[in-house]
């Protein structure tokens, strides 16, 4: 890029962003008939829907809500329609101004950087608005209509921005982005000490979430945080995106977050390891292995910032450490996928197990003479089996993606009754 | 705001309207903060605000929706209409053209909420009387015209604002008290006594507690 032409290339990359964003904006007008006739139709129903759904941000709404929170997080779906809760109220503001007023600017370029480099349709867009929904869903479950417009119009201060963009990208490609294990530590990793706090297998217990109100505080803790200019970003990015694989260009981008320097104490809070509680709890995953992964991931966002010019990559000892962690990085990367791999495939074991537990258990419920008892011992006998590893689970259902699943954020579900505050 | 959040009767939705610009924003956010927002952002779709009110010795919750100005976002906004017990038509008495687009917010106010529904005329910004390009007079016919109730505000010293949100919830109160006003209609934009804890509490523990252990 020719510094002489920085402000042509802004200006023209706006042109783009905002060809993209345009009919987020436009809201048809209706005529005063059209309302009348709607407003006539929608009298017998009491749900709320907008009275033009001919404009794009409406239907955009729509589909996210219908489509991408009703698969990822029903219940959180079903809680904001039965307080009649449309996604119009805050999701507008949310869309037209690309999350520009629910987060500080430090953080919102690390959204924007994930979204235009991600390409100019700003799919995104959808997977992150999904994912920042669910990020609240302890604030917004079972909570009532005020409470919930005030969370929602008022955005809660997110510790770690990139949290975000790890959800929306695993929403959005399960198979090669990895759901995010925690709202914080991958990227908090203390700077010089070559001890790790994280605790990423802990018990049920510490599993859980930590209350949102610790999440507050750690925000402040941020605030001093240098970013670098945000039009180097924005160029360095597109010149990733035309350079390299998806998976790589995200590995880069993951890397150049800001990593604030924080106590050991405050990181350890934040650990937690939702995807590994409850179900899966059983799986004998060597806690050894995540553990060292997880050390080393740090390593590389202490060190490596590639295509950023910044200041930490000068001396040749760290560059040399860079040479030899990237090595370690990626046999641990290739260990991580494996055992991500495989517990994913024990997920749709265990899940197919229950089905066809439950099958046979409905089975059974049935008057004596209707009951076909060989063939229930048959099935039963083989889910044992197949429990039992003796017999492998049909290869068919391992390759579908769709498989009834537990929920996977039910997992982490903790009813923070404490939450009140005074939203009221 | 913190005495006994959910020790209140009754919940009146309210909304405000008006043209850009003309303080809408800065009206809630003193009336909800009793602070005056100086360099308030727009608004972008809508805003919400609560505050606890006492009305008669009754504890009334107010949720008010804050639209947006802009002509662009009308559209939309148009559902935010829906079920409002009390509407803030705001003006700015500095500024001619907002007080000539009165009728059409009006038109869409009475068009798009119950007939039951108060709205209350703010000619606000009158901390800036030297600027003064609406009189009181006649704006205060033109609400009398219109069966609007009418006050000047200023959002920025807080004069009055607190008296317009008390006045409508007043009038609001007294229409239910006559039985004018159907609390149970749909769209009344009043709910009466909710139970101790919020509403759906009851429901989403529930249902999540009997998903949890077949959720397959």
């Amino acid at each position: 890029m020719d510094p002489k032409y920085i402000e042509h290339d802004a200006y023209t990359m706006f042109c783009q962003i905002m060809k993209t964003v345009e009919p987020w904006y436009i809201s048809k007008e209706l005529t005063s008939q059209q309302v009348h006739v709607r407003k006539l139709s929608l009298e017998p129903f009491s749900k709320q829907h907008d009275v033009s759904p001919s404009n794009a941000i409406v239907f955009k709404l729509a589909r996210i809500h219908d489509h991408l929170l009703k698969r990822f997080d029903p219940e959180l779906r079903k809680c904001l329609e039965d307080n009649d809760i449309i996604p119009q109220f805050y999701g507008i503001r949310w869309i037209r101004l690309l999350f520009g007023r629910e987060f500080p600017m430090q953080d919102l370029l690390v959204i924007w950087d994930a979204l235009f480099s991600d390409g100019l349709s700003l799919d995104l867009v959808d997977y992150i608005f999904t994912a920042m929904l669910i990020y609240i869903r302890d604030q917004l479950i079972s909570r009532d209509y005020a409470s919930c417009l005030s969370v929602l119009m008022r955005y809660p201060p997110a510790p770690d921005i990139q949290y975000f963009i790890d959800l929306a990208l695993h929403l959005r490609d399960p198979k090669h982005y990895q759901k995010p294990v925690s709202a914080t530590f991958m990227n908090h990793a203390p700077r010089k000490s070559g001890a790790v706090t994280n605790e990423p297998v802990k018990s049920g217990e510490s599993a859980k979430r930590t209350s949102v109100i610790s999440k507050f505080s750690f925000k402040k803790e941020r605030k001093g945080n240098e970013r670098p200019n945000s039009l180097l970003v924005l160029n360095s990015t597109l010149q990733e995106n035309a350079l390299s694989s998806p998976d790589d260009r995200y590995q880069k981008r993951k890397s150049s977050v800001p990593t604030p320097i924080l106590s050991s104490q405050k990181i350890s809070n934040f650990s937690k390891f939702p995807s590994l509680s409850a179900s899966s709890t059983n799986l004998a995953i060597p806690n050894d292995s995540l553990y060292q992964n997880n050390s080393n991931l740090s390593i590389l966002n202490q060190d490596s910032k590639p295509p950023f010019p910044s200041g930490s990559l000068s001396t040749p000892i760290q560059s040399k450490r860079i040479n030899h962690s990237a090595k370690k990085i990626t046999t641990v990367d290739r260990e991580h996928a494996i055992l991500t791999g495989r517990l994913k495939d024990k997920e749709i074991l265990i899940n197919f197990c229950s089905l066809q537990l439950n099958e046979h258990i409905e089975k059974l419920k049935k008057p004596y003479k209707e009951i076909d008892l060989e063939d229930i011992l048959r099935n039963l006998s083989k889910t044992r089996d197949i429990l039992n590893g003796t017999i492998k689970l049909p290869s068919n259902l391992l390759e579908k993606e769709n498989v009834p699943r537990v929920n996977p954020i039910k997992e982490v579900e903790l009813r923070n009754v404490n939450n009140s505050q005074n939203l009221e | 705001m913190a005495a006994g959040p959910y020790n209140y009767s009754y919940i009146f939705k309210y909304i405000i309207i008006g043209d850009m610009g003309v303080g809408k924003s800065c009206l809630l956010h003193q009336f909800t903060e009793k602070k005056f927002m100086a360099d308030c952002p727009h608004t972008i779709g809508v805003e919400f605000g609560t505050r606890i009110i006492e009305v008669a010795g009754q504890k009334i919750k107010l949720q008010i929706w804050d639209t947006a100005g802009q002509e662009r976002f009308r559209a939309v906004t148009r559902s935010y209409y829906r079920g409002a017990a009390g509407a803030l038509m705001v003006y700015d008495i500095t500024r001619r053209t907002t007080y000539n687009h009165l009728s059409s917010w009006l038109t869409d106010a009475r068009n798009l909420t119950n007939p039951n529904t108060v709205i209350f005329l703010i000619g606000n910004k009158s901390d800036l009387d030297a600027q003064r390009d609406v009189t009181y007079d006649e704006a205060k016919q033109f609400a009398e015209e219109n069966g609007l109730m009418f006050l000047e505000c200023s959002a920025k010293t807080g004069e009055n604002v607190e008296d317009a949100f008390l006045d409508t919830a007043k009038k609001i109160y007294k229409n239910i008290q006559d039985g004018s006003l159907d609390l149970n209609a749909a769209e009344s934009g009043v709910q009466h006594k909710p139970s101790n804890g919020p509403r759906g509490a009851n429901l989403g523990g529930e249902s999540s507690g009997n998903k949890d252990p077949c959720s397959c």
